[in-house]
């Protein structure tokens, strides 16, 4: 049996971000428990874009937090964050207004979003098609970084500052001692002892709730995307998003193939199943065709389905749950990854005792059997 | 191999212009199971989706790590089979493609 501080379940983004936070404050006495490898869930299969662009003042304020230290991070852990920027392509006046509204809103917390016309848009990327196109959002500071090299920065920080980090080892009991104060978490070689016990395994997050005996209020569901042969470097440097057509998103990576899905739910129920399906390599077939016709030509080379780990707002739940000492970071609906950074400082400075200039009390996980849901955040991938 | 040729002139992924030499200093670096050597190296991520070189990459793995060819798993395999233009996905199609 060893002791820690603190145990983490999940070596995603959010949990290694946890992790890395927890050690710049000094808790190294942690453990980070992954059940395959880093980035294996739902981290290695996002469309890896980072936004600010947002609708609501809380989540705004996440994300713009979020992307000064996606910045510090890519430089301190070796990875790029690159600011190429999110276009979100207006195809009705109604649209643009919508929109505009949500710009003065990001502007006023100092995200500086801008809304050009159909002929600025172009020269963001110059393959899309804007004879449909009204105008458009685009914000300078959001952006893209590549899902492995990130955990990959966090993995040999750990390795460097000797924090326990371990891959292949799935939680298979977990037991509350003291009311729930002592957590023992069973793992197939060894087992840990701590009072502070993060969840932070996206979609899988209800099933460490079961072993604990608590129902976790995140339903996962099943979204797919899609890369392409690659092309030349600079071909889409924006990821371009069309509320349109389906809210596809879509965007060229570090290794130079396309990359994108569609933010629009594809199943009615929430599952576990993660197979492709043809019929959505048709739906975002169109959608990308029609956007970027020269996309038509592209080959698909994979395909892929990953969860969106849905809460029942929309929102992550962020904070204590339940059992005395037990946080919970999931829920993410779909911005798990863009939100990492800023849910890893903001959680590690609760966990450990201090106080976060972040509105968690917003996140409160708590807040859903209050019944007090907030508005959905804008869902797009 | 060759006597005389070095791990770095060989070249194993073609699409992705990666050498033995980079393979296996990733597998050094405990990038050691066929899903994360192609996310480290980008081997097989090019446009014949690894049709030519998972099978050597593999045989690499099994000899650096002193496993058996058949413990180590391919990626797995995922839709499409071949590389598929985007047109064809939509359903669309000219008369030149048929």
């Amino acid at each position: 049996m060893i002791n820690r501080d603190v145990v983490i379940i999940g070596g995603g983004s959010t949990g290694l971000s946890i992790g890395y936070f927890l050690s710049r404050l000094g808790v190294k006495d942690i453990t980070i428990l992954e059940k395959s490898y880093v980035g294996s869930g739902s981290t290695g299969r996002c469309g890896t874009g980072i936004r600010a662009q947002f609708g609501d003042e809380p989540t705004i304020r996440l994300m713009k937090r979020s992307e000064q230290l996606w910045n510090e991070l890519g430089n301190e852990l070796s990875f790029n964050f690159r600011q190429t920027g999110y276009l979100y392509l207006h195809y009705s006046e109604e649209e643009l207004r919508q929109y505009k509204e949500m710009k003065e809103l990001q502007n006023s917390l100092g995200v500086p979003t801008k809304l050009l016309s159909p002929e600025e848009a172009k020269d963001r990327c110059e393959l899309i098609d804007i004879s449909n196109v009204k105008g458009a959002s685009f914000n300078p500071e959001d952006g893209k970084a590549h899902p492995f090299d990130v955990v990959t920065g966090f993995k040999e920080y750990f390795q460097k500052d000797e924090l326990e980090l371990q891959e292949r080892t799935p939680v298979t009991g977990i037991q509350l001692k003291n009311d729930g104060k002592l957590k023992i978490i069973n793992t197939p070689e060894e087992s840990y002892k701590t009072e502070i016990l993060v969840n932070a395994a996206g979609g899988w997050a209800p099933k460490i709730g079961d072993l604990m005996g608590i129902e976790i209020p995140v339903e996962p569901y099943k979204h797919q995307a899609i890369i392409t042969e690659p092309f030349e470097e600079g071909s889409i440097e924006p990821v371009v998003i069309s509320m349109k057509h389906e809210n596809a998103y879509l965007t060229q990576t570090e290794r130079g193939g396309i990359i994108g899905g569609i933010g629009t739910r594809e199943d009615e129920t929430s599952t576990y199943d993660m197979r492709e399906t043809l019929e959505f390599e048709e739906r975002i077939s169109r959608a990308f065709g029609t956007m970027i016709p020269s996309l038509k030509y592209a080959r698909i080379l994979k395909h892929w389905a990953g969860y969106y780990a849905m809460s029942p707002d929309g929102n992550p739940l962020l904070g204590e749950y339940k059992v005395p000492g037990h946080y919970l970071a999931a829920g993410f609906s779909g911005h798990g990854y863009m939100m990492a950074p800023s849910v890893g400082e903001a959680l590690a400075e609760v966990v450990s005792g201090g106080k976060t200039d972040l509105p968690l009390d917003y996140y409160d996980p708590e807040r859903i059997d209050r019944g007090e849901l907030r508005e959905a955040a804008l869902q797009m991938g | 191999m060759k006597q005389g040729k070095r791990d770095r002139d060989i070249i194993i992924c073609r699409c992705r212009d990666v050498t033995e030499e980079e393979l296996k200093q990733a597998i050094e670096d405990g990038f050691d199971t066929m899903e994360l050597l192609k996310r480290k190296t980008k081997i097989g991520t090019g446009t014949c989706g690894g049709r030519t070189c998972l099978q050597l990459v593999r045989r690499i793995l099994a000899r650096e790590t002193g496993r058996e060819l058949n413990e180590i798993k391919l990626p797995r395999e995922r839709s499409p089979i071949v590389p598929l233009p985007l047109r064809f996905a939509a359903g669309e199609k000219t008369r030149e493609d048929l």
